[in-house]
């Protein structure tokens, strides 16, 4: 039994305010990336509790370039997937029988979700596919869900938890905290939080050959809208990319690891 | 007869680079200034050619605390109102016209120089009873609120275009075309002023025409958002209701109630 982890940051345990995931603040950011490790383990845990025999764990916060995982405390049964700009979904395929995702948040305009966004907080106002608001929780299920591989489990603040149910069924949440508006959360008891992730890990392993994997309609309509118009200017100028109005940009999916154009797409001349 | 001018500095003749918007350069963002006041002052002229016998000028851009007016080049004609010496606009019912130089166009125009509505950081629309509106709409709201029509318009060919689209009839005076967001071609300076000069002018035979812009009452005003947080300030606006995490709503018979904070 084969599980792949996504992981992020701003639903880690312990993560209650904005301050914690600003990479500048070197000693705070430091201990962010410590906690987690901690809920990776515990889901790591959790996996080999319910009878999975190989982990593989990738580091998914703020892009290719950046390391968050500690590796010396990564739990040794977890296989570290250093992943590059070319296949960002690292070693994900069919050979896995399911993924999680740890850390998640809510999609942009969630009410108190902590740090809610969908790619970009700065950039991106809404993000549908097939007409539908996703967030990122939907984007990874539908990469992963092109490979066959259904999503397990999810752990995050309470909102990423009831938006991973509002897409997966059966699915596994452990909820961490409770957002409190945008900026701050209430985080729970670490110990019991970190109990919850492996409990939903182990029991997520369960859901392998009755969790279906996550794929919409093909082919899939992308649609990005960004918070200013000068934002999705080099997006708009991209092979196969339709400029709906000065904020929206659409196009038609390739594959499930075509759903993010700027990784995915060059301009027509190369 | 009375003409209010409200002006912004994103439709300016000659500001071409989102640069020249830019605070914190000094010589700059001066260039800018010098750069309005030529296009008031056109206005003022135009204004005076006109008919106007008395024409107030308020220097909008950039909220009330900041001043980009230079006032030892403002036409000696204009009364100028300061900000810091009263509360509000100091418009009323004996103006007979309201004019509006400098302007861009609502938040999500292609190639609107500079788009945006009243914050290109945190505001992704505004409605007005389910249409979506920009700043010349609220400039001509807060004058509609005294009976007052707006009835000139300067800016780039997109703010110009949103103002024919809402009002009916007005003048207008394009000083440049948007290239994107940051960029324009801006018209040869000459040219341009006398456009606004012009529209100034023939804008005052609109008077007794023109209506103020009075949406049916009680109007809707939703305002969206960029992002959740930025929302939580404007809530506790007495009879704010929060729509999702990022939009809310209120009703109002005022048609000078258009901002969370009334101004």
């Amino acid at each position: 039994m084969r599980i792949y982890i996504h992981t992020d940051l701003e639903g880690v345990t312990g993560l209650d305010e904005e301050e914690q995931r600003q990479f500048d603040k070197k000693e705070l950011y430091r201990e962010s990336c410590e906690k987690l490790m901690h809920d990776v383990n515990a889901a790591i845990g959790g996996a080999f509790d319910g009878g999975a025999d190989h982990v593989i764990v990738m580091d998914g916060h703020a892009g290719v370039g950046r390391q968050n995982f500690i590796l010396e405390m990564l739990d040794e049964r977890g296989e570290y997937d250093p992943r590059d700009e070319e296949r960002w979904w690292g070693k994900l395929d069919e050979s896995c029988d399911g993924t999680f995702f740890v850390g998640a948040h809510a999609m942009a305009g969630t009410l108190n979700g902590f740090l809610d966004h969908t790619q970009s907080s700065t950039s991106i106002q809404n993000f549908y596919v097939n007409g539908r608001k996703v967030g990122e929780l939907a984007l990874w299920g539908i990469l992963a869900g092109g490979y066959g591989v259904p999503m397990l489990m999810v752990s995050g603040d309470e909102a990423a938890c009831a938006e991973a149910r509002a897409f997966f069924s059966p699915i596994e949440t452990a909820a961490v905290k409770q957002g409190v508006g945008r900026n701050r959360a209430i985080a729970y008891p670490a110990d019991e939080a970190h109990a919850l992730i492996r409990e939903a890990a182990r029991r997520a392993i369960d859901l392998v050959g009755k969790a279906r994997p996550f794929s919409p309609i093909e082919p899939m309509e992308i649609k990005v809208e960004y918070m200013r118009s000068d934002y999705c200017d080099r997006i708009a100028e991209l092979d196969g990319v339709e400029r709906l109005d000065a904020r929206t940009v659409r196009m038609i999916a390739r594959d499930h690891t075509d759903i993010l154009p700027w990784r995915s797409r060059r301009t027509p001349t190369g | 007869m009375k003409v209010y001018m409200m002006t912004d500095l994103e439709g300016v003749t000659g500001v071409d680079q989102a640069e020249q918007m830019d605070f914190g350069n000094e010589a700059v963002y001066r260039g800018s200034c010098e750069k309005l006041m030529l296009d008031v002052n056109a206005a003022v002229a135009g204004a005076f050619e006109g008919g106007a016998e008395h024409v107030a000028v308020l220097d909008g851009h950039g909220g009330r605390n900041r001043y980009n007016f230079i006032l030892d080049m403002l036409d000696e004609r204009a009364s100028y109102v300061d900000r810091s010496k009263q509360e509000g606009l100091a418009l009323d019912d004996t103006y007979d016209a309201t004019f509006a130089v400098g302007t861009h166009a609502m938040a999500g125009t292609l190639n609107g120089f500079l788009d945006h509505t009243q914050s290109s950081t945190t505001i992704f629309n505004w409605y007005l009873n389910g249409r979506r509106i920009g700043e010349l709409a609220q400039c001509a709201l807060s004058s509609a609120a005294f009976g007052v029509p707006l009835v000139m318009v300067s800016g780039d060919e997109a703010a110009c275009a949103e103002a024919r689209a809402f009002f009916n009839p007005v003048e207008t005076a394009a000083v440049k075309q948007g290239v994107g967001r940051n960029r324009a071609i801006a018209y040869p300076a000459d040219v341009a002023r006398a456009r606004i000069r012009e529209a100034a002018r023939r804008s005052l035979e609109l008077v007794g025409t023109a209506r103020p812009f009075m949406p049916i009452m009680p109007m809707e005003v939703k305002v969206e958002f960029n992002r959740s947080d930025y929302c939580d300030g404007a809530v506790d606006r007495p009879g704010a209701e929060r729509l999702d995490a990022r939009t809310i709503r209120w009703i109002t018979s005022d048609p000078g109630d258009w901002h969370p904070r009334r101004r």
